[in-house]
């Protein structure tokens, strides 16, 4: 699989359900998975479809939609630290979402994979690109 | 905060025991002063497992 949006999410940027994704007043976090416990599918909507979370999921925070400045419609955020994550098998894909603070309505976002990292118990920083499409464009 | 780091969102500021803001301090992770010097040996076991990964 490639990274790719999820495309009810694009229906629900259309309609202007999502809110703004960039305001301190809708919390978007970040879930570390594993391709083994989890196939992205366009079916997928909420946060019920993905597997449980292997460490605690991370609030994004300094988020943009014009990636550091000078590139409109990406959406951007500091890079994001799990703390301690337990040791185990590679961990080579995440999905970002919008946290209603309701897994049945918590829609899934953006699913990216194509990075492996193998958890030590120690801390793991996800670091997104600092070009086009940062995070993710739409 | 310069990273989210899990409930902690960057650009926040937070107050938190001095060892874990130490710790967020020394790894990068947030801005602010110190409670206490640190040897060489203490930042690197801090720094000891802890992976960074670009996507």
């Amino acid at each position: 699989m490639a990274s790719q949006h999820y495309n009810l999410a694009l229906q629900e940027f259309w309609k202007g359900t999502i809110g703004d994704a960039t305001s301190a007043g809708v919390t978007v976090k970040v879930r570390l998975m594993r391709v083994s416990a989890y196939t992205i599918s366009q079916a997928h909507q909420f946060l019920t479809s993905l597997p449980a979370a292997i460490v605690t999921d991370v609030t994004l925070g300094t988020k943009t939609a014009n990636g550091a400045g000078a590139d409109p419609g990406c959406f951007d955020a500091a890079d994001a630290t799990f703390t301690s994550v337990p040791s185990g098998a590679a961990i080579d894909c995440l999905a970002v979402f919008k946290d209603t603070g309701t897994a049945a309505t918590s829609p899934l976002l953006f699913y990216i994979d194509g990075f492996t990292v193998t958890p030590n118990g120690g801390d793991i920083t996800i670091q997104w690109q600092n070009s086009n499409p940062f995070i993710a464009k739409l | 905060m310069i990273n989210s780091v899990g409930e902690y969102v960057a650009g926040e500021q937070y107050d938190m025991p001095d060892e874990q803001a130490d710790r967020f301090l020394l790894l990068g992770y947030a801005t602010g002063q110190l409670s206490r010097e640190y040897t060489t040996d203490e930042i690197a076991t801090l720094h000891e497992g802890h992976q960074e990964v670009s996507v």
